[in-house]
């Protein structure tokens, strides 16, 4: 039944959001069960503690509902929501731990490794990358899950772009380590 | 696996995913939304309410202060009159009392010089009455001594037709006529005094009179006694009125030469 209601409630995202803008407590509660789960676990990408990740979604939500009438149904209500989301994240994150980005120059060069055929789950992959270093971890899944550019990158995390990109070029090479040894542990248990 | 098919298979395997959040988590939120919905709201209902409440009070000082202000022109002009009837009374008409309507003003001479008719005519007769007065106090005073001389003049009569006690009302005389030299001297100089007297009664009543007729003019004309008694008793607080408003016109003069002239610098 819920979910019935919820997908109704979908179809009329519009609305929900107009009522929500005037102050609806229903339509906010809506809105909130339509997307809590997913903005939950985007934030849980940069952080580890679920607890802490449900804080921080938990107040990205309330500050989208007190800025709502800057959405003005621009895009899907979800992206709007969510980038807010990425942005508590961050704020958390650095609130946290003081995370130096350092500007490393390197020679970035595609690896073509094709031969590694790896696997893994959503908890695999998610506890390796809540073991990426905070810099390396932020750049990784802004560019890779959120589809963030350099330039884009460089600005929500006040940082110059060639940093960013050695950050990522950082994290892929380490991630790619995690899952071969992943992999092989796996491959030498079974 | 390559660097584009990793970020691919990562953001694949995690954007599927979904967390369930805790079930006390909508509350958080709600309680949240509750504390800063409520506290503006309240904010501003208070703010308004206080604001409108000034405003009111506001208002109702200015209507108040505007009323006064009229009924002590009013005022003014009435006791403007009332100085200029008073022919020598050596009064000053203050400047700022001049602030007044142009018809009030012709209305107020017109009856000031019709009162002023009056008060004369009145302090005319009031003379005359005065001096008749005195005039009769005279002649009663001179017909006095004038009959006191004639008793004396008997008494020497029959002194002259009794030789016996000539000698004894001789001394008798002597005395008698001192004394009533003393006596007259001592009359003449009463005469005097309680002329001197008489004039300085009558020239205070004369004054007191004038002040009545003033009075009496005016209400002859319009007023009645109590509103000339209020109007006595207001004349009073006037002065400490007029104190206040003339600060405030300061004040208001002060902040607005210097709001003017705020740039200046």
């Amino acid at each position: 039944m819920k979910l019935l209601k919820v997908i109704q409630l979908y179809r009329s995202e519009k609305q929900l959001v107009a009522k929500a803008l005037e102050g609806s407590r229903r339509a906010q509660k809506d809105l909130y069960e339509l997307h809590a789960p997913k903005m939950l676990s985007v934030c849980r990408y940069y952080i580890k503690d679920i607890q802490d990740a449900e804080d921080v979604m938990i107040s990205a939500f309330f500050k989208g509902f007190q800025n709502l009438k800057t959405y003005q149904n621009n895009g899907n209500f979800e992206g709007w929501i969510r980038r807010i989301m990425v942005n508590e994240s961050i704020s958390f994150l650095r609130k946290q731990k003081e995370v130096y980005l350092t500007d490393e120059i390197e020679d970035f060069q595609h690896e073509n490794d094709d031969s590694l055929n790896e696997n893994f789950n959503a908890v695999e992959i998610q506890q390796l990358i809540d073991d990426l270093p905070e810099g390396y971890k932020m750049v990784f899944v802004l560019y890779a899950i959120e589809g963030y550019k350099h330039q884009e990158i460089a600005a929500v995390l006040n940082i110059s772009e060639n940093t960013s990109k050695s950050q990522l070029f950082k994290a892929r090479k380490l991630l790619q380590q995690k899952i071969t040894n992943l992999n092989a542990v796996g491959n030498g248990t079974r | 696996m390559g660097q584009d098919r990793l970020d691919n298979k990562v953001k694949k395997v995690l954007s599927e995913r979904k967390i369930q959040p805790n079930q006390d988590s909508w509350n958080k939120l709600e309680a949240l939304l509750d504390t800063k919905d409520e506290r503006p709201k309240r904010n501003y209902a208070y703010y308004a309410i206080a604001a409108s409440v000034m405003l009111l009070l506001g208002m109702l000082f200015f209507l108040n202060s505007n009323k006064e202000q009229e009924q002590e022109t009013q005022l003014v002009n009435e006791t403007e009159n009332e100085i200029k009837t008073i022919p020598d009374s050596g009064l000053v008409i203050n400047d700022e009392n001049e602030e007044t309507n142009v018809v009030e003003a012709t209305e107020t001479v017109e009856n000031a010089i019709a009162s002023e008719d009056k008060t004369i005519n009145n302090e005319q007769i009031d003379k005359q009455s005065i001096e008749k007065k005195s005039v009769e106090v005279k002649q009663n005073r001179r017909f006095a001594e004038n009959q006191k001389k004639v008793e004396k003049e008997e008494v020497k009569e029959q002194n002259r037709s009794n030789p016996l006690i000539k000698n004894e009302v001789n001394l008798n005389k002597t005395s008698l006529a001192e004394n009533e030299k003393k006596k007259q001297d001592s009359l003449a100089l009463n005469n005097e005094v309680d002329a001197l007297l008489a004039l300085a009664q009558e020239n205070l009543k004369k004054e007191t009179k004038t002040e009545n007729t003033i009075n009496t003019t005016t209400t002859a004309l319009k007023v009645n006694p109590d509103a000339l008694l209020t109007e006595v008793e207001e004349e009073a607080e006037e002065s400490f009125r007029a104190k206040v408003f003339e600060a405030v016109k300061k004040g208001f003069k002060k902040t607005k030469t210097a709001v003017a002239t705020r740039n200046d610098n």
